[in-house]
């Protein structure tokens, strides 16, 4: 009882910590609250069609005013990722034949892959569309795709995504142990009373921490493709060169969260407090064009939206270096801001 | 000119003084030994001329350089053995000395020269192989002072050295650090041993609370002591006499009761010609037993007591 007390006691006079307590769960329960009921509303999903089928073609344009109708699957691809669209409907010529004359009909849709549930929305809604065309007992059912023709899965949205948090946390978990490890064992002074600049301290205790992590990237990424066979379209050399750069974007964040807080729980907590929100909310797990508005705001401060989406539209859609260029672009500026500011914090925090 | 320049050095974390305007020289080729109680400033000092830490105001120069304004050139010169043994436990002795001496920027093949020189010095070359968590403190202690002279420095910082050693190795790393010395690095080390500064220091700087109290030859402090009239008086007595030790502390020309074990306290008296029968005749008019009595010839406890009041080991009056 004694022990129990104590221990309570001892965790309550840590601040930062009761503050990630209470945070935690509070967290919990506002997401799963607003994503969850979203994923079932359809509303109003925007898709663009590319139509094999010449009839149906002129059909909907006459039914559909600014109907968007793609000459090919690669033009469909450059929609999908300006994510102007949620999907991108195929289809199969002697569609509209087939479905007057009450036959079984598959419509094939290209989800975007950062909104799978959304795609299902739209198989919904052609479905609901193209019911009175049939006149007898012809049915549409769907299929969902990659741009390459094989079987979409929920799994090949997600892959991307955890492949990138797990490279992400892992990283700065580890960075920031490495470095709490040294200071406490007495042996960053060692390397401190060597000529060696803290920033080359700092450079390669990174350095050692992305080899790790690619290491363990590869591992998950093996396992991805041979046990779930998740598809991956794009280049290998692509998904490396933005982890690296990804995994850098947030490294200096763990650095100065360590250097500022001396006390090793107090970080981990504080550490907890921003990166378990950003698995949450940077469409790892849900897609965020489902959340709401002020969310979706806060997911633009977190690396790992950057990441995740990169990864996507290169594991997914297999674009090539042009496509995510953005992506690339504003995790490389976090990368230069957080390393910036975390070198001097570090320099600083390791004089007192 | 002076190896290291400390001038009214000040370091204050939140609300702890650990500095309180220290100010002292070491000579070119001089052990400096820096004596004093927990808590009293000694590592903070250390951490300070090795530029690990920032001082609050004050300055300090080691080899003619500034320790604020040009750490690195400080680093090339200096060498450190601090409060925890700087190795890393999971890489043998031999990969940490290599290590060390490639951030020294010690060339290999010199830098193997002088690991297998140390090694062999410290009696440990035979375990080069072994990983530094398999080794005993004592065993972790000797690789890491060879660590902290791999490149050759002019002046080497210990900071308590010996503690938590065995008597053994303690006795080798006060020979080792000697020897170092003879060669020529200057050494600053610290310590709360009496006998310890005695033995090793050419001079020693007395600290107490962030003040150097007394700084001199071990034995001109020893003699000012004497020259101050002071005499000191071992006295054993029956346990439980606390009653009469007060009183005793209340009587003229004593000024100083010091327990300094269960049944022994030293008096320590001034302005006296006969301490001892003085003393005698104070003792019996108490009703107190003597079991012995001597006079004492002054340690560096005896001075360290003399001047703050308080013993060395846990503060005590
Ligand atoms: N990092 C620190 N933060 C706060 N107080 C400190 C720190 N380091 C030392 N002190 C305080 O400064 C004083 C001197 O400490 P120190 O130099 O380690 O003494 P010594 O080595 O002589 O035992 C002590 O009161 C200690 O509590
Ligand atoms: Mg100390």
């Amino acid at each position: 009882m004694n022990i129990a007390f104590n221990d309570l006691k001892y965790f309550f006079r840590n601040r930062v910590a009761v503050f990630a307590m209470i945070l935690m769960p509070l967290f919990m329960m506002l997401m799963t609250g607003y994503i969850f009921p979203k994923l079932q509303s359809t509303g109003d999903i925007k898709m663009a069609f590319v139509c094999y089928d010449e009839a149906f073609e002129r059909f909907i344009k006459d039914k559909v005013k600014d109907v968007i109708i793609l000459e090919s699957i690669d033009d469909a691809k450059e929609w999908l990722l300006r994510k102007e669209i949620k999907a991108v409907v195929v289809i199969p010529e002697g569609f509209l034949k087939g479905l007057l004359r009450g036959e079984n009909v598959v419509l094939k849709v290209i989800p975007n892959p950062n909104d799978p549930q959304s795609s299902m929305a739209v198989s919904h809604s052609i479905a609901g569309f193209a019911f009175p065309l049939s006149k007898s007992r012809g049915k549409v059912s769907m299929k969902l795709i990659n741009p390459d023709g094989s079987d979409f899965k929920y799994y090949d949205f997600m892959a991307p995504g955890i492949i990138a948090m797990v490279a992400i946390m892992s990283v700065v978990n580890g960075l920031a142990a490495a470095i709490t490890r040294e200071r406490e064992r007495g042996t960053l002074d060692g390397l401190l009373v060597t000529p060696t600049p803290a920033s080359a301290v700092i450079v390669g205790k990174m350095s050692a921490q992305i080899f790790r992590s690619l290491i363990q990237s590869s591992l998950i990424l093996l396992l991805a493709i041979f046990l779930f066979h998740i598809s991956l379209q794009g280049s290998i050399f692509m998904v490396y060169i933005m982890l690296i750069i990804g995994v850098f974007s947030f490294m200096g964040f763990g650095i100065i969260i360590t250097s500022s807080l001396s006390d090793q729980e107090s970080a981990q907590m504080l550490m907890g407090a921003f990166t378990f929100p950003m698995m949450f909310l940077s469409g790892v797990f849900f897609p965020i064009s489902q959340m709401p508005a002020f969310m979706q705001k806060i997911a633009k401060v977190f690396p790992l939206t950057y990441l995740a989406d990169a990864l996507r539209k290169i594991m997914v859609l297999g674009v090539s270096m042009k496509s995510v260029i953005n992506d690339m672009l504003i995790l490389v500026a976090f990368a230069l801001v957080m390393t910036g500011i975390a070198i001097p914090v570090f320099a600083k925090a390791t004089k007192t | 000119m002076a190896m290291i320049e400390v001038r009214d050095l000040r370091k204050v974390y939140k609300d702890i003084v650990a500095l309180d305007g220290v100010t002292f020289e070491v000579e070119k080729g001089e052990i400096f030994g820096l004596l004093g109680p927990n808590g009293a400033g000694k590592s903070t000092t250390i951490r300070i001329l090795t530029t690990l830490t920032l001082p609050t105001s004050g300055s300090a120069r080691v080899a003619g350089y500034d320790v604020v304004k040009h750490p690195m050139e400080v680093r090339r010169k200096i060498g450190l053995v601090a409060e925890k043994v700087i190795l890393y436990d999971r890489l043998t002795a031999w990969e940490n000395l290599m290590f060390f001496a490639r951030l020294h920027d010690v060339p290999d093949k010199e830098a193997r020269s002088r690991i297998e020189e140390g090694l062999k010095m410290v009696d440990m070359w035979e375990w080069r192989n072994v990983r530094v968590q398999k080794f005993s403190t004592g065993m972790k202690q000797r690789v890491n002072i060879v660590r902290s002279i791999i490149h050759r420095p002019e002046v080497l910082f210990l900071d308590e050295p010996t503690l938590g050693l065995d008597p053994q190795t303690t006795r080798r790393i006060r020979e080792f650090v000697k020897e170092l010395n003879e060669r020529g690095t200057t050494i600053v080390l610290t310590t709360h041993l009496m006998n310890e500064a005695e033995l090793l220091c050419d001079r020693v700087g007395i600290i107490d609370k962030g003040c150097i109290v007394a700084l001199d030859t071990t034995a001109k402090l020893k003699r000012m002591i004497k020259s101050s009239g002071v005499e000191i008086v071992a006295l054993e007595i029956p346990n439980g006499s606390w009653q009469a030790l007060e009183e005793l502390k209340r009587m003229p020309h004593i000024s100083k009761v010091v327990m300094v074990d269960q049944d022994e306290v030293h008096v320590h008296m001034d302005g006296i010609e006969d301490a001892v029968t003085y003393l005698v005749n104070a003792v019996q008019k108490l009703g107190l037993k003597i079991r012995t009595i001597k006079s004492l010839e002054p340690t560096l406890e005896d001075v360290f007591i003399e001047l703050t009041g308080h013993s060395i080991r846990n503060g005590v009056k």
